[in-house]
């Protein structure tokens, strides 16, 4: 007590200070910080929160960006057999098309041929035959104009020898 | 059955019917077999008629009817070569008639029987034209 009045302070009005701060402390606690404490952790949870959402949506972020990349490869490759598929249909449909314009030419061709083949047959025939009608028909004018009954008796004779 | 058929079955009766008969009998088979032509509208056949008979008539003297087509009449060595050959080729005498064509060149066409000897120079000319065409 002495030290405390030796220093010049009064218990008194100390122990009116520790009480008045002693109110004011419980009031700051009571009304300031317990509430914003208590706003604080509410904000700590709705950020934890917030974050394991956000950490969620990235996750399905993930897999959907995952999933459509596999869908996306499975169509690409769906899309690359349909290709290939319509490129060995185009080939093949090309191939046969030229087999079937190959064969239309070759026939054409044969055909062409044969009608030429035929004309000329026809040609060579029909010359034979005006040949063959030229030379008959002049023997037989030389044949009649020399013709007598002397010549037509040894004609005659010569043929019943060879009967 | 055709006309030359029919008239080779009515010259056979005929011939048949005539054998043995005296010329009388002859001449009344004769009519009726006209009568009978001329009743069926056949009397065309008559000429048929008559030429299978003649050949029967030769048949039966191993004869054998010889047309012979020439420009020329033919001459003996010609009728008889002719003769020759037919006696040859059937065995029988050759009685021939002859008949001249100026549409022939030349040459000796023979008919007998069912059979021709195309000897003229016509069909020679035509032979030489199917070959020369061919």
């Amino acid at each position: 007590m002495e030290i405390l009045q030796l220093f010049g302070v009064d218990w008194k009005l100390m122990l009116a200070q520790i009480f008045n701060f002693a109110i004011v402390a419980f009031v700051l606690w009571r009304f300031a910080i317990k509430p914003l404490m208590a706003n604080m952790e509410k904000r700590n949870q709705e950020i934890e929160q917030g974050l394991k959402d956000a950490e969620k949506s990235a996750q399905k972020l993930a897999e959907s960006d995952r999933e459509i990349r596999q869908s996306m490869q499975v169509s690409q490759e769906k899309a690359m057999q349909i290709i290939m598929q319509a490129k060995k249909d185009a080939e093949a449909e090309k191939h046969a098309q030229l087999e079937k314009t190959k064969q239309e030419v070759k026939h054409l061709i044969d055909k062409a041929k044969e009608q030429i083949a035929s004309q000329q047959e026809e040609m060579i025939l029909q010359a034979k035959a005006e040949l063959a009608e030229t030379v008959v028909e002049t023997v037989r004018l030389l044949m009649d104009n020399k013709m007598n009954k002397d010549i037509d008796k040894k004609y005659i004779d010569s043929m019943l020898k060879k009967v | 059955m055709n006309n030359r058929q029919q008239a080779k079955n009515i010259a056979k009766l005929y011939w048949t019917l005539s054998q043995n008969r005296d010329e009388k009998e002859v001449e009344q088979i004769a009519a009726t077999m006209l009568d009978f032509l001329a009743s069926r509208g056949q009397i065309a056949l008559v000429s048929i008629v008559l030429d299978e008979t003649k050949k029967l008539l030769y048949a039966q003297k191993n004869q054998v009817a010889v047309e012979v087509l020439s420009k020329y009449a033919l001459t003996t060595s010609e009728q008889a070569a002719v003769k020759s050959l037919v006696h040859k080729k059937t065995g029988r005498e050759a009685i021939l008639h002859h008949n001249e064509s100026s549409d022939l060149i030349g040459g000796v066409k023979i008919r007998y029987e069912d059979k021709i000897i195309d000897l003229t120079i016509k069909k020679q000319l035509e032979d030489l034209k199917q070959y020369l065409s061919s």
